[in-house]
């Protein structure tokens, strides 16, 4: 009876330990998954509020060639940005990757503060007023009305 | 029976020990560069809203603009949009260049005569001007 009621004791011992080996492992696991959240959400939100840019074309007058109009958007935040994923909308309808042509005036391949884009779209708009809005990579827009003659 | 609860105790508040060493370090650090991001956002939104320009004066191609605003600006950042046409920093001559002072003006020269002339400064605040 001795060496049975140690054995079953040995026996509990060994089958908690796993248990709680189990549980840990597994809370383990979570909780590097919220740390891996953690970084990158707090990462997107402080690029998100450094970031700023504003179209600062001439609503009277957009430059336009063969329906090729030209948009300047310039960096006005403190973050540097990538212009690969910058979405153009022109009343509403976005304009693809094909009919745009990015480059970054007075400056290298990457949009420094400061810096001003030059957005060539080219587009088909009627004469009167229209909406433009451009958003940057981490969702950061700015709004601009203009006029066609 | 007893020992194995101990046991159960033990490795449960060593990892719970464990992770939050290692949870709160991360999340401190995380936590704090939103703050600087929150502060520098509240700077930018500051310095805009305390950014005002004015073109005072236009003689043909010589512009004279007028810090209406509080902050100080720098000339060497401003941009020029010309009847619509962005110009390069190499075909204006701008005078004084760099600190441009709150309630003092700076002198542009567009070179050639234009129509619509726009003035942008390094945060985007913007003045315009017609012949």
């Amino acid at each position: 009876m001795g060496a049975g009621a140690s054995a079953t004791q040995m026996v509990f011992f060994i089958a908690s330990v796993i248990i709680a080996l189990s549980v840990v492992g597994a809370m383990f696991m979570n909780v590097q998954s919220l740390s891996s959240a953690v970084i990158i959400g707090s990462k997107t939100l402080s690029e998100q509020l450094k970031t700023d840019i504003t179209v600062i074309n001439d609503p009277e007058i957009i430059p336009n060639s063969s329906g090729i109009y030209t948009f300047y958007v310039k960096n006005t935040g403190m973050q540097e940005l990538g212009t690969e994923y910058i979405t153009v909308i022109i009343d509403g309808t976005i304009i693809s990757d094909n009919n745009l042509n990015k480059t970054i005036l007075e400056g290298g391949q990457t949009w420094l503060t400061g810096d001003v884009l030059k957005i060539n779209a080219t587009i088909s708009l009627a004469a009167g007023n229209h909406n433009l809005r451009v958003i940057t990579a981490n969702g950061i827009e700015d709004t601009f009305s203009f006029g066609t003659p | 029976m007893g020992f194995s609860t101990s046991a159960v105790v033990v490795i449960f508040t060593a990892s719970i020990i464990y992770m939050a060493s290692m949870f709160y370090p991360l999340v401190d650090m995380s936590h704090k560069q939103v703050k600087e991001a929150e502060k520098n956002s509240n700077e930018l939104w500051k310095e805009k809203l305390n950014t005002k320009i004015a073109i005072s004066n236009r003689d043909v191609t010589e512009l004279i603009i007028f810090n209406n605003g509080s902050t100080t600006l720098d000339s060497r950042k401003i941009n020029i949009i010309i009847d619509g046409e962005f110009k390069s920093s190499s075909s204006y001559i701008v005078s004084p260049r760099g600190v441009w002072s709150p309630k003092t003006s700076i002198n542009v020269d567009i070179v050639a005569a234009g129509g619509r002339v726009k003035i942008i400064t390094a945060n985007g605040a913007a003045d315009y001007s017609i012949p």
